[in-house]
């Protein structure tokens, strides 16, 4: 879709404007860009079930009770919504950080890591090393992320446990 | 008599499984093997190869390394703030009780579980055909 010369973007771009559309990927913040958009178009159904299933367990006669007070839908939002789901936004977010530091895909599939090695990821530096067989400094590149997980993991842990 | 005798303190410190225990042991044997063999051994190997301080200071010399670490903040904070919000107003959208948005959310979940092979091949080819992508380079 993204590339330059056959992807659908620019040439729906030339089909309308007649002019080149930009080469995507060449700018290492647009391509991190898309990497992220990527990430998020791939694992937005998964959690958008896991927060619909937290809405569905507020019982209905919470927003009952508030439409006989006359509460508006954000009233509804930020007084009954928010607080039962805040236990389960807070463990999403911290599962999906621990999920993401180890997705390699969004970033790797897209970018490669390129242009000039400026859209790496943890995850994709290990890789990089790898193929340019430094295999020590691929372990240390993925060691050096344990730092950021284990503490998550900890608290992960320790939240789903209570 | 007297066999059955001498035999009995060693069966009173080790019991007989049960069909149930024995076969339940044996069920999830091939579990823990594959466990040992593809995760246990993997992270301990990568942890000894990753032994070395001075792999970690050539790490930090290396100047993608810095790059590299603020992409990943980056992309921590920024992907999965806007995922999850997003998640958040999709949930609110989908949970409301009309025929059509039940169909949408079927349609929408669906799309995330069946994704396997198009895109992902669409990415990869596009990114080895494309002469600015970096894929190629490393083989150089």
């Amino acid at each position: 879709m993204l590339n330059p010369e056959w992807g659908v973007i620019n040439t729906t771009i030339f089909r309308l404007t007649g002019l080149d559309g930009p080469n995507w990927l060449n700018d290492p913040t647009i391509a991190l860009s898309f990497s992220m958009l990527m990430h998020v178009w791939k694992s937005l159904p998964f959690w958008t079930l896991i927060l619909v299933a937290g809405r569905l367990a507020i019982p209905h006669e919470q927003y009952e009770a508030a439409s006989v007070d006359g509460a508006t839908r954000w009233q509804k939002f930020r007084f009954i919504t928010w607080p039962s789901m805040r236990g389960l936004y807070l463990t999403s977010t911290i599962l999906s950080m621990i999920w993401t530091l180890g997705d390699f895909n969004s970033v790797y599939l897209l970018t490669g890591g390129g242009p000039a090695d400026l859209t790496h990821v943890l995850a994709t530096l290990g890789i990089r090393y790898l193929r340019l067989d430094q295999v020590d400094l691929a372990m240390a590149s993925i060691v050096v992320a344990l730092p950021l997980v284990l503490p998550l993991v900890f608290f992960m842990m320790k939240r789903l446990s209570r | 008599m007297s066999a059955s005798i001498t035999a009995l303190p060693a069966s009173a410190t080790r019991k007989p499984l049960s069909p149930w225990q024995f076969w339940g042991r044996v069920l999830v044997a091939p579990y823990v093997l594959v466990f040992l063999v593809f995760v246990l051994y993997p992270v301990c190997y990568g942890l000894w190869l990753a032994r070395h301080p001075a792999s970690y200071v050539r790490l930090i010399e290396d100047p993608i390394f810095f790059r590299t670490a603020l992409n990943t903040v980056v992309f921590l904070v920024v992907a999965i703030n806007l995922k999850m919000l997003l998640a958040l107003a999709l949930s609110g959208f989908f949970v409301q009780a009309r025929w059509w948005i039940k169909v949408l959310a079927v349609l929408f979940i669906c799309r995330g579980r069946c994704r396997r092979s198009p895109p992902s091949c669409r990415c990869v080819s596009c990114s080895t055909r494309n002469g600015a992508s970096s894929t190629p380079r490393y083989f150089a």
